[in-house]
């Protein structure tokens, strides 16, 4: 595209130049009215041939590897957002169940990972639990997370704090 | 010409009141750390360093623009010194042509020898000053460019994680298309452009055949055609995609918030408030960024712009006085060699609105 644009201002400057140098050293009367004639022929061909050469499916394939290439650069622009907002829902969903294992007399550090369900969207996944765990504290704690965060006991992981 | 400065200053003006106008919303660390991965204020500022450009990440627009205006105003005494001495040793020339062309009008001796000697002691004082103008306007270009290529990206990410993911990524692809494109049309045609049209223009000085004037006016034509249309298409695409992406980014959120309505209640809860930390976060990131990136911008452009535009000045007046004393062809000469520092000014202000305008785009878009 660039050198078509190039090719034809030059060609169009080019023959316009020539045509007034001509002028310049023809004689007046009736040859310098011809040259005058021919040269505005010329500058004309020379302003019309690029365009009637110009590759129609030149453009259209340009068009479709512009449309590809912004659709694979939105694709790596959905990704890095969705990590980011994956990020956070693991943050808060961590804080959460940290908070919900406070009230219940749990001191636990929690990790949540999340993943796509089936709308797209990115839900509390699994999560792995690390205290010093009593009895019957582990089970309260699944039945919480099953029940608030939809994360099923094959999922969770009850860890002891040194490990 | 005209269209192009207008463009340039309209850009500014939005961008300077979308600035007082963004609300500024406290982020949480998560989505802080999580977006800090997107966007290197460092690694910013050192490619801003590096095209030219000064400005410090995060710091805000009211002191952005102040330090410019410092600098600008530190730099333009030297600038008006340079312009000055260009435009008074052009004005003495033309003056002495205007007097001797109207002694030998008095005379009614013709001497065609007086216009020509014009013509070269004119070519010869500006050759270095249109030389290194050119100069100037092509590096601009090369460092706008090369800032673009570290800032747009992650203008694109921050603006992607606010849920405009399509207009993140129509807005990049556009401004880096048309960046390349003013890059190549620079080197091969725009600036053989105006060569060509100083080469005319001397030409019709020296020789006064109608036709060399006409044939610099066509390409002074060609070379502000181009850049009309380059900045007309670019902000007209990116205002009409960004509208169509806009609304395919907003169906898109609102099919997300469905879903997460139908999420249990608790997973809900969580998934709405880190979309909302995540747009709030995103949209003040999003903000600084386009603080840094104009402030950086426009502190590559300050130098360039002042000097073509004050060598301009120089020119045009030079010309004006002595076209007012002895109206003649040296005289405007003269004018037409300013014209080629304004199309050299278009070409500079043009990249700088390339980018300025894709900056502003973005940020009008969080609202989504």
């Amino acid at each position: 595209m660039m050198s078509f644009l190039r090719d034809w201002l030059l060609g169009v400057t080019g023959a316009a130049l020539a045509l007034a140098v001509l002028k310049t050293l023809v004689p007046r009367g009736s040859v310098s009215k011809v040259c005058a004639l021919a040269g505005g022929l010329a500058v004309l061909f020379a302003a019309l041939q690029p365009i009637v050469s110009l590759d129609g499916d030149l453009m259209a394939e340009a068009a479709a590897a512009y449309q590809a290439q912004r659709e694979e650069y939105q694709e790596k622009l959905q990704e890095s957002r969705d990590a980011v907002l994956g990020t956070v829902i693991e943050s808060r969903a961590a804080a959460y169940v940290a908070d919900k294992a406070a009230e219940m007399g749990i001191s636990c550090q929690a990790e949540v990972t999340v993943s796509d369900d089936e709308n797209g969207v990115p839900v509390p996944w699994a999560v792995s639990a690390w205290a010093d765990w009593e009895p019957g504290q582990q089970e309260a704690l699944g039945e919480m997370l099953e029940r608030d965060l939809g994360i099923p006991p094959q999922r969770q992981s009850f860890m002891e704090r040194d490990e | 010409m005209r269209a192009v400065f207008r463009g340039v200053l309209v850009t500014l003006f939005a961008a300077v009141l979308l600035f007082f106008l963004i609300p500024r919303v406290q982020a949480t660390e998560a989505a802080e750390d999580a977006l800090g991965d997107l966007v290197d204020g460092d690694a910013l500022e050192e490619a801003g360093r590096d095209s030219g450009g000064s400005a410090t990440f995060g710091e805000s627009l009211e002191d952005g623009i102040a330090r410019i205006l410092d600098m600008g105003s530190n730099l333009l005494p030297g600038l008006l010194k340079d312009a000055a001495r260009s435009g008074v040793l052009l004005l003495v020339i033309l003056l002495f042509c205007g007097i001797a062309e109207t002694v030998q009008e008095a005379s009614g001796s013709p001497m065609p020898a007086v216009p020509l000697a014009g013509v070269l002691a004119t070519a010869a004082v500006s050759v270095s000053d249109i030389h290194a103008m050119v100069a100037m306007g092509r590096d601009v270009v090369s460092d706008m460019r090369r800032f673009a290529d570290v800032l747009l990206p992650a203008s694109a990410a921050v603006t992607a994680a606010t849920g405009a993911v399509t207009g993140a990524a129509l807005r990049q692809m556009a401004a880096v298309l048309c960046s390349d494109l003013l890059l190549d049309l620079m080197d091969g045609l725009l600036v053989p452009l105006v060569y060509g049209y100083i080469a005319a223009a001397v030409a019709w000085a020296a020789a006064g055949n109608e036709g060399l004037n006409r044939m610099a006016e066509f390409l002074k034509w060609a070379a502000t055609a181009i850049l009309t249309l380059i900045a007309t298409g670019y902000v007209g695409y990116l205002t009409a995609a960004s509208g169509i992406a806009g609304a395919a980014d907003a169906a898109a959120v609102k099919a997300t918030r469905f879903a997460i309505s139908g999420a249990i209640p608790v997973v809900g809860g969580i998934l709405s408030d880190a979309a909302e930390t995540v747009l709030a976060s995103a949209g003040v990131l999003q903000g600084t960024v386009g603080v840094f990136g104009m402030v950086t911008v426009l502190s590559i452009c300050v130098v360039p712009v002042l000097s073509l535009f004050l060598h301009y000045l120089a020119y045009r007046l030079a010309s004006t006085l002595a076209a007012a004393a002895h109206p003649g062809r040296v005289a405007d000469l003269a004018g037409k060699l300013s014209n080629a520092f304004a199309l050299m000014l278009g070409i500079t202000g043009l990249s700088a609105l390339l980018l300025l305008a894709a900056l502003v785009s973005a940020i009008t878009a969080i609202s989504v």
